[in-house]
């Protein structure tokens, strides 16, 4: 059935990128090969979608307006950056380039959506394919928990992680499934999407990941910093807070209990270490590190092992013969692309939240950009739940950062284009010479 | 249940792309996942409308 889905959907791709953007980003947070068997488990979807994609993109006529702004400038820095990395790797290898492979795949994809996606209409079906795509996991996990009475130990999905990555995935897809919610039209479809907030929320509960619990006190305290109504923000998350902590098992609390007691967790205390070493890698390598995820390889864990001990204002136990990931975006940046890659990665995120905030200043007394104000609200909290819980978590190859990265420079792009529409038709009359004021009103009139 | 959720994706998925596909060429939308817009509480605070000549261009 699936086979005969995409025998459809690769033909339309054909027709609009558009699209092949939807489908594209589809694939790539939910990699649907590896929920399959036979032989679509081998058919490179990701690869097919994005070559036709592209092909079309450059060859139709249809809508789209390429740019270069701030934040895709620095991505485009720090692609060149990952590059130099991933040439000069100390452990190069088909896991290296596999890693290079999906980062490059995601900056090209966020290219794509700042170039595609030039309307309000486009960019509700982006933020739709998000929430669908990593929907599919919250509703099955959580809807097994629920049947199982939380028997179900979450382990994580191929395409994103172990349980504290999907905790954090699904947190940061949390905001955008609200925003949906609010503004689509059709009430079967927005309460579809409540029951897949709620179930996703039962998910990130039951993949034990404390990591997942300071996301949700953090998600929490946004939803409520960053509401119109703060009051009743405030009771929808007591009321959720009370649900979660009558309802959650005995043995989520025992775990969270843990963290009081970091000094003596194994699990901390190994992140830790897989930060020194990163940051040993680092200094070794300032400009551009040691590679993809050179720090998971034997050889250079063995190699940098015996430095661990010049870290030692911060105790630690004794590293271990094999490696570890390097469990932080910041120490993930900074081992695999030196003190450049993590300044440029930080740069575009810092961008994407300043142009959350021009969106929000340039929309607040604009009814009919509401949308877009709620849409940088929502989109700031993402960032924020993915540059805290991230912290301890190995996702700084996330494809859904680049996406949201595209997705807030376009955003801001859309809106200044409606406005200086909306303001030159008030003040004068259109000029039809001017390309870009045209493709601007037809923005503001879509 | 996996097997159910993805059929049920997959079909989301090509609802999705149908529309996406059909109302890109038209306004407003008319699909399933159509958008609507929502009053906001700053509406109530928006600065009074610029007066304006005849022509519409703020005075």
């Amino acid at each position: 059935m699936f086979a005969a889905a995409w025998a459809l959907l690769l033909p339309i791709c054909m027709f609009s990128s558009f699209v092949g953007v939807l489908l594209w980003v589809w694939v790539a947070l939910l990699s649907p090969n590896e929920l399959l068997y036979g032989f679509m488990s081998a058919v490179p979807l990701n690869k097919i979608v994005a070559i036709a994609t592209l092909t079309v993109l450059f060859i139709s006529r249809e809508k789209k307006d390429p740019y270069l702004d701030t934040t895709l400038t620095l991505l485009l820095c720090f692609a060149a950056s990952c590059t130099i990395s991933w040439l000069t790797a100390l452990a190069p290898g088909a896991d290296t380039d596999d890693l290079y492979q999906k980062l490059i795949k995601g900056i090209v994809l966020a290219f794509v959506i700042s170039t595609v996606m030039v309307s309000r209409h486009r960019i509700h079906l982006l933020v739709l394919i998000v929430v669908v795509a990593l929907g599919f996991l919250a509703v099955k996990e959580g809807l097994i928990s629920l049947l199982t009475a939380g028997g179900h130990k979450i382990l994580g999905s191929g395409s994103i992680g172990d349980n504290n990555s999907l905790a954090t995935a699904l947190l940061m897809a949390i905001p955008l499934n609200f925003y949906l919610a609010r503004y689509s039209a059709v009430r079967a479809v927005r309460i579809g999407l409540y029951v897949t907030l709620g179930l996703s929320l039962v998910t990130v509960v039951m993949t034990f990941s404390r990591g997942g619990f300071v996301g949700m006190l953090v998600l929490a305290a946004f939803m409520i910093k960053n509401s119109r109504n703060k009051l009743a923000s405030l009771a929808v998350v007591a009321t959720a807070g009370i649900v979660i902590y009558a309802a959650a098992p005995d043995s989520w609390f025992e775990r969270l209990h843990t963290i009081q007691d970091a000094n003596n967790d194994n699990s901390f205390m190994g992140r830790v270490v897989a930060w020194k070493m990163s940051w040993l890698i680092a200094n070794a390598h300032p400009l551009f590190g040691g590679g993809p995820h050179s720090v998971q390889h034997l050889s250079v864990w063995t190699a940098y092992r015996p430095f661990l001990p010049t870290l030692d204002f911060i105790q630690t136990p004794k590293a271990d013969v094999m490696p570890h990931a390097a469990h932080s975006i910041y120490f993930e940046m900074l081992g695999d692309n030196g003190f450049v890659g993590l300044l440029l990665f930080i740069a575009a995120i810092a961008s994407a939240l300043w142009n959350c905030r021009r969106i929000v200043r340039l929309t607040r007394h604009e009814p009919s950009l509401a949308w877009a104000y709620d849409l940088a609200r929502l989109a700031q909290i993402s960032f924020v739940v993915y540059l805290i819980t991230g912290a301890a978590l190995s996702m700084g190859y996330f494809e859904l950062v680049y996406i949201m990265l595209a997705l807030t420079s376009r955003c801001h792009r859309t809106v200044k284009q409606s406005l200086a529409a909306t303001t030159r038709l008030a003040g004068g009359p259109i000029d039809a010479h001017d390309p870009d004021m045209l493709f601007a009103t037809a923005q503001m009139v879509r | 249940m996996e097997a159910l959720t993805l059929v049920f994706d997959t079909l989301v998925i090509l609802i999705v792309v149908y529309q996406g596909l059909r109302d890109d060429r038209r306004a407003p939308a008319a699909g399933l996942f159509r958008y609507r817009d929502v009053a906001s509480p700053e509406e109530t605070k928006a600065p009074a409308p610029q007066e304006t000549d005849f022509a519409g261009a703020r005075l």
